[in-house]
């Protein structure tokens, strides 16, 4: 399906991934020529999903917050041309909370009054508290540069903030509350970015889980729609695409010229390069000069988020509760724990439904770079756990659920080349990584950059767009 | 501290960890756009700081304020007459 390599582009983008496309998209618009290079066998692997027996699976997303119209997300949308509906997720319970230590079921509802008034209900003590907390979410929410670029002018190091907050997510439940199963309720949504409750800066809890409080969305007709809009995007503002591209060096030749080099021998020469893979792997390949040594030392310190182990299955027929589009099992101590060893369940809107049980496992290359033998055996023990809490936890849904494949970090390793869930842990006391490096014209962009996620993966993309178009007009040399 | 050694200070220690030549240490310098540093630089920044004036500057929720050296001057101004 590739085409034939230009002999020089004025922008290479490394990475299909969706802030890869983002950044593609938008380079394209204002008439640069772009050349995207992925090193998996299709486009957006993380996000495209597979199918087995005819049903489709969506892999890396299923919800969000602020992608409605006047959101960030649907700012987004519009300005990349993507043609995209999107439709809330049941608004009396997106997230079906099943809290075993007390034998009840907590459904999120949407919209902060209805959300106050049901937590209210379930944990009456708490209720002062609940309403603070609830404000403090909002306020950040509305605050914060990186949501609310599209409504409001801000100067670069607003955006990309030079000093963090420090205060973790921990710290602001255990201010704000007593129960410990109310902590565990609120800290579950750490799922969303891979890092504890006790490193996640409450912040960016607030950008990736708080942000669903308002209402949550889903793409309307699954993933398999958003890459389709997607591709037409890209196809019609003449972006190249090539997959089975590994980008395995950068090299500066001089301010205009940088050549890419790929595992297959082939090279492409451009003048800018957009590089949004895992921070590590880019410090690889980049050159030296791209950070000062103590910077890079640093990137390759960075924790890396938990891994996912997901196990994928169909629905024979509808539960009972059928509106339902995530599901958890919550622990009173979940929240001390740092929600180690947490599962959710996510559901398709589509019929019959797809099912897909996630485990947090280790992320270690060594635990998962195994030979063949002792990799199965551990994949085949490790869907053994999900299957057997399934059982004892919610037998109607063990009973339903015919299996059809699974995943394991080693599989998220081949298609987006890291093991982690998403890529670096997003901790206290661990910057954020800039789009800006120390060489004019090579950036960086992806979930590392700002925040985990769909929304926050193209927020980067957004942001360097911004900050290339104003460094371009006051005659700077960054692009 | 005179304001005058603070100033000196802080560039002193600024110039020497990220190679910055002294034209560049204007009061209304922001550090990101005009001294290029970074997030990341942020830290060791932080570190520098710390050593040269013997005062912590972690946790203290103002510090998200300071964008220019003038902000970073005033700040550490602040601190030390506190001490
Ligand atoms: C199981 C799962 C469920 C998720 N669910 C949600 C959700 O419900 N809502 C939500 O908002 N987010 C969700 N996310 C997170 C979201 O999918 C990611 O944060 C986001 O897609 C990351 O985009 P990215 O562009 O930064 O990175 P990626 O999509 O990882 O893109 C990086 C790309 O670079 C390619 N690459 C790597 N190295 C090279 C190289 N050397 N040369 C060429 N190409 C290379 C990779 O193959 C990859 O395609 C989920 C993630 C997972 C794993």
């Amino acid at each position: 399906m590739n085409g034939e390599l230009k002999e020089k582009y004025d922008v290479a983008v490394i990475g299909s991934g969706i802030s890869g496309l983002t950044s593609a998209l938008l380079c394209a618009k204002k008439g640069k020529t772009v050349a995207v290079f992925e090193q998996s066998g299709i486009i957006a692997p993380l996000l495209s999903g597979f199918s087995r027996n005819g049903v489709h699976f969506d892999t890396g997303f299923h919800y969000s917050g602020v992608l409605g119209q006047d959101e960030v997300g649907g700012y987004m949308f519009r300005q990349l041309g993507l043609d995209i509906a999107v439709e809330p997720c049941d608004s009396d319970g997106y997230d079906e909370m099943h809290l075993l230590s007390s034998g009840r079921t907590f459904k999120m509802p949407s919209g902060r009054a209805r959300l106050e008034q049901k937590l209210t209900e379930f944990f009456p003590q708490e209720k002062e508290g609940i309403k603070k907390y609830l404000d403090l979410t909002q306020n950040i929410i509305n605050g914060v540069p990186f949501l609310n670029f599209h409504k409001k002018s801000f100067a670069d190091e607003e955006l990309f903030r030079f000093f963090d907050d420090k205060k973790t997510l921990s710290d602001v439940l255990n201010e704000h509350f007593k129960s410990e199963e109310l902590k565990s309720l609120f800290s579950f949504s750490s799922v969303l970015y891979g890092t504890p409750p006790s490193e996640i800066a409450f912040l960016l809890h607030c950008c990736c889980s708080g942000i669903m409080f308002d209402s949550a969305w889903k793409i309307k007709g699954g993933m398999k729609v958003f890459v389709e809009a997607l591709k037409k995007a890209l196809r019609d503002a003449g972006v190249e695409i090539f997959t089975n591209k590994k980008a395995q060096s950068i090299t500066v030749e001089n301010a205009d010229l940088k050549t890419v080099g790929f595992a297959d021998g082939s090279k492409a020469q451009c003048r800018i390069c957009i590089s949004s893979i895992h921070p590590k792997e880019f410090i690889k390949i980049a050159p030296q000069e791209s950070y000062r040594d103590k910077n890079s030392q640093r990137i390759m310190n960075m924790r890396e988020t938990e891994g996912f182990f997901a196990l994928y299955g169909i629905l024979k027929e509808p539960l009972q509760s059928e509106a339902i589009n995530n599901a958890a099992f919550v622990n009173f101590d979940d929240f001390k724990k740092d929600h180690k060893d947490f599962m959710y369940i996510n559901f398709s809107g589509s019929r019959p439904q797809a099912v897909c049980a996630v485990l947090s496992v280790d992320s270690d290359e060594k635990s998962w770079n195994l030979c063949e033998k002792d990799y199965q055996e551990k994949k085949k023990r490790v869907g053994e756990k999900i299957k057997a809490a399934l059982r004892l936890n919610w037998p109607e849904l063990a009973e339903k659920i015919i299996y059809a494949d699974s995943a394991t970090p080693r599989t998220f390793k081949k298609y987006v080349n890291y093991y982690g869930s998403y890529g670096i842990m997003h901790s206290v006391g661990q910057a954020n990584i800039l789009p800006l490096t120390k060489i004019p014209g090579l950036f960086v962009v992806g979930q590392a950059v700002v925040a985990p996620g769909l929304v926050g993966a193209m927020v980067s993309s957004f942001l360097l767009d911004k900050m290339m178009q104003r460094h371009e007009k006051g005659g700077q040399a960054v692009a | 501290m005179t304001r005058e050694e603070i100033v000196k200070t802080v560039n002193d220690a600024l110039m020497k960890e990220f190679e910055l030549p002294e034209d560049k240490m204007k009061p209304e310098a922001n550090f990101f756009a005009d001294l290029g540093l970074d997030s990341l630089d942020a830290v060791d920044m932080v570190i520098v700081l710390e050593q040269a004036f013997k005062v912590k500057l972690r946790a203290n929720y103002q510090v998200g304020k300071i964008i220019t050296l003038n902000d970073l001057y005033n700040y550490i101004e602040e601190l030390t007459n506190k001490n």
